[in-house]
C-alpha cells in the first residue's frame, strides 16, 4: 500500500494542493482528472518529490525521505517535445542514471533494449530522440520510466497529443505492468472515457480537494461532471460495458 | 527472441564502435597538426630533426632545432592545444547548461571581463612584484571571477535557471564591453594598440609556465565534470525530465557553471580573447559522437584542440615571416567547416 498524506502546496500565499491524502493498493492503476489548473499535475511533482510540499509518502508503512522517493517513484512528464539528439537506446539508459558509470555492461544494455522491445521499438534504438514520431516518443519515456522498475508510477497525462491506437497502447501497457507487476500507477487525464476503460479508480481533483474518489462506475455520473467541470454530460455503457462520457454543452455560469 | 537481442545489442556495438572511430581519427589528426605546427614558423625545420627533438633531445644532431622547438614552437602549439580544449569542454557545457545551440564560454561575458582586466593593466601600466610578467594574466583572470560571481549573484537570488543566468550573463557581458570601450577610449595611441593587440589573442603569449597553468586548470576542470557526465546527458531532454529522473538542476548547474567559468578564464587570461572555438568545437563533436557526456567532452576537448593548432598553423603560414594574431585565423577556419558540416550533415543535432 502506498499512502499519501496531508500533501498541500502553495505558491505566493495561493492555496494550489490542500491537505489531500489517498491510499493506493499494489498493483493497481488510479486516474487523477479534474479542470485544467485544479493541481493534477503539482500533485504528481509533490508526491515525486519535485517541488515543496507539506505532507509525506508512505510506501509499505514506512515514510520515503527524498533519496528513497527518488528510488521507488518514477515521475513521467507531459510529452513537450525533445529537441535533444540523444539516441532512443540511451534515452532509456538515463532511466537507472544513478547507477550509470563510465563502463556500461552489455546486462544493463540489454535490459534497456528488453524495455524497447516491449514496446516494439527496438529497431528505433539507434535514432535520436527527436527524430520519431510524437507517439514513439511517450512510448519511449514510458520505457524509460518501467526500466527504472519503479514500485509506484505517477504519469502526467501520458496520451495527450497521441492518437487513438498509441493512446491504447501506453493505456494498456500501464494496466499490464501494475496487474503483472504490483506496480502502483497514477495519471493525470482529461479523457473520461478512456480513464473508465482503463483505471480502477477515478480521483476528482477540483480546486486542490478531492472531490469524488471511487471506482469508475460509482464516480462517473453527470452530476459529478456538472459540479466537477461545469457540463452537462451522459455517461453511458457501451457494448463492452464499459462507461463512455460524451459531453453535451458547456453550462451558463460555469460550475453549479 | 534471443536472436533478436543479439541483433539489437549489436546495432547499438555498431554505433559505439562509430564514435570510437571518430574520437581516435580526430585525434590522430589532433597529433599530426600538432607536430605540423611545431614545423611551422619562421625558421625552416627538417621534420626529422624536429621528430628528434621532440623524442630525445638529449640525444638530438641539431641543438638549435632543440632550443627552438623546446623553448619556443612547442610551448605555443601546447598552449594552442589546451586554450582550444578548454573552450571545447566550456562550450560543450554551457551549450548543455542553457539549453541553448549558440552559447558559447563567451555568452555569459567571462571572456569581455578577462578583457576588461588585461585592457585597464596595460592602461595603467603596473606590474606585480616578483611575478610583472603574470600581473596581466591575474587581472584577466580576476575579472573573468567578477563576472562569474555577478552572473552567479543574480541567478542565485531569481532562480538557477537557463533564461535567467542568459539574461544576468547578457547584462554582465554589456557591461564589461563597455567598460573595456571606455578603456580603449581613453588610452594613448600606443597603449591603445597594446590592448587590441592583446584583445586578438595570441599564442606569442605562451610559456611553460602559462602553459603548465592552463593544463592544469584542464584537467581539474575536467575531473570536476566526471562525476557529472549522466547528469548533464540527462539534461539535454530539458530540465523537468532530468529532475524526474532524479537529476538537482539547480546544484547540477551551479557547479558546472563554475568549471565553465573556471576553463574559460584559465583559457583567455594568458593568451587574449580567442572567439569561435567554444561555439564550434561542441557542434563538430555533437556530430562525431553524439550527446553521451562520456565522449561528447573529450570529443569537443579535441575538436577544440585541433581548431586552435589548425590556426595556429595557418596564422603562420597567412603571412610570411610574421605570425597573425590567432584570434583573428579561428573564425576564419572554423565558419567553413561548420557551414560544410551543416550542409552535408544528415541528422539534425541539436
Amino acid at each position: 500500500m502506498f499512502r499519501i498524506e496531508e500533501i498541500s502546496v502553495s505558491y505566493d500565499g495561493r492555496s494550489i494542493l490542500d491537505r489531500i491524502g489517498m491510499g493506493l493498493e499494489a498493483g493497481t492503476f488510479t486516474a487523477l482528472v479534474g479542470p485544467n489548473g485544479t493541481g493534477k499535475s503539482t500533485l504528481l511533482k509533490s508526491v515525486a518529490g519535485l517541488i515543496p510540499a507539506s505532507g509525506q509518502t508512505v510506501l509499505g508503512g514506512q515514510v520515503l525521505n527524498q533519496g528513497e522517493r527518488l528510488k521507488t517513484i518514477a515521475y513521467m512528464p507531459q510529452d513537450t517535445g525533445a529537441q535533444s539528439s540523444l539516441t532512443v537506446l540511451e534515452v532509456v539508459l538515463l532511466g537507472r542514471l544513478q547507477s550509470l558509470g563510465m563502463r556500461i555492461g552489455d546486462d544493463i544494455r540489454a535490459q534497456a533494449v528488453a524495455a524497447l522491445a516491449r514496446f516494439h521499438l527496438e529497431d528505433l534504438q539507434d535514432r535520436p530522440i527527436g527524430a520519431i514520431s510524437g507517439g514513439q516518443r511517450q512510448l519511449v519515456f514510458l520505457a524509460q520510466s518501467l526500466f527504472r522498475a519503479p514500485k509506484v508510477l505517477l504519469l502526467d497525462e501520458p496520451t495527450a497529443a497521441l492518437d487513438l491506437r498509441h493512446q491504447l497502447i501506453v493505456l494498456d501497457h500501464i494496466r499490464t505492468t501494475c496487474a503483472d507487476s504490483g506496480m502502483i500507477a497514477m495519471a493525470a487525464m482529461h479523457d473520461l472515457s478512456l480513464a473508465a476503460r482503463f483505471a480502477d479508480r477515478i480521483v476528482f481533483l477540483n480546486g486542490g480537494l478531492i472531490c469524488a474518489d471511487g471506482a469508475p462506475d460509482k464516480v462517473l455520473n453527470p452530476e459529478i461532471l456538472r459540479q466537477v467541470y461545469g457540463v452537462e454530460a451522459e455517461v453511458q455503457p457501451g457494448q463492452s460495458g464499459i462507461l463512455h462520457v460524451s459531453p453535451v454543452r458547456a453550462l451558463q455560469g460555469g460550475k453549479t | 527472441m534471443a536472436t533478436d537481442a543479439i541483433t539489437t545489442r549489436s546495432a547499438s556495438g555498431r554505433q559505439m564502435a562509430r564514435r570510437l572511430f571518430w574520437l581516435a581519427t580526430i585525434s590522430a589528426l589532433l597529433v599530426v597538426a600538432l607536430v605540423g605546427d611545431i614545423l611551422t614558423g619562421p625558421a625552416f625545420l627538417n621534420v626529422f630533426d624536429v621528430l628528434a627533438a621532440l623524442l630525445s633531445p638529449a640525444t638530438a644532431d641539431d641543438p638549435t632545432t632543440v632550443v627552438i622547438v623546446h623553448s619556443i614552437r612547442l610551448p605555443m602549439s601546447l598552449m594552442a592545444l589546451i586554450v582550444g580544449a578548454s573552450l571545447g569542454v566550456a562550450g560543450a557545457e554551457m551549450q548543455t547548461l542553457l539549453g541553448n545551440p549558440l552559447a558559447s564560454p563567451y555568452t555569459l561575458g567571462f571572456s569581455a571581463a578577462a578583457g576588461f582586466g588585461a585592457a585597464i593593466t596595460i592602461l595603467f601600466g603596473f606590474t606585480l612584484p616578483f611575478i610583472p610578467s603574470m600581473t596581466i594574466p591575474l587581472m584577466a583572470f580576476l575579472c573573468a571571477g567578477v563576472a562569474c560571481l555577478m552572473v552567479y549573484g543574480l541567478a542565485h537570488i531569481r532562480g538557477i535557471t537557463a533564461e535567467v543566468m542568459v539574461l544576468a550573463g547578457i547584462a554582465t557581458l554589456f557591461l564589461f564591453q563597455s567598460m573595456q570601450s571606455l578603456v580603449q577610449y581613453l588610452a594613448a595611441p600606443e597603449v591603445l594598440q597594446e590592448i587590441v593587440f592583446w584583445l586578438f589573442g595570441s599564442m606569442l603569449k605562451a610559456s611553460w609556465f602559462s602553459v603548465t597553468v592552463s593544463g592544469v586548470i584542464l584537467v581539474v576542470g575536467v575531473l570536476l565534470l566526471l562525476p557529472d557526465f549522466w547528469k548533464l546527458t540527462a539534461l539535454r531532454l530539458g530540465d523537468e525530465r532530468a529532475a524526474s529522473l532524479g537529476v538537482n538542476v539547480g546544484a547540477l548547474r551551479r557547479r558546472v557553471f563554475f568549471v565553465v567559468a573556471l576553463l574559460t578564464a584559465g583559457a583567455v587570461s594568458f593568451v587574449g580573447t580567442i572567439g569561435f572555438v567554444g561555439l564550434v568545437a561542441p557542434h563538430l563533436a555533437r556530430m562525431m559522437v553524439g550527446e553521451d557526456q562520456r565522449l561528447l567532452v573529450p570529443a569537443s576537448a579535441i575538436c577544440g584542440g585541433l581548431i586552435m593548432v589548425g590556426a595556429s598553423i595557418a596564422s603562420k603560414l597567412l603571412s610570411p615571416g610574421a605570425v597573425v594574431p590567432i584570434g583573428i585565423v579561428t573564425a576564419l577556419i572554423g565558419v567553413p567547416f561548420l557551414f560544410g558540416l551543416i550542409l552535408t550533415g544528415k541528422q539534425r543535432h541539436w
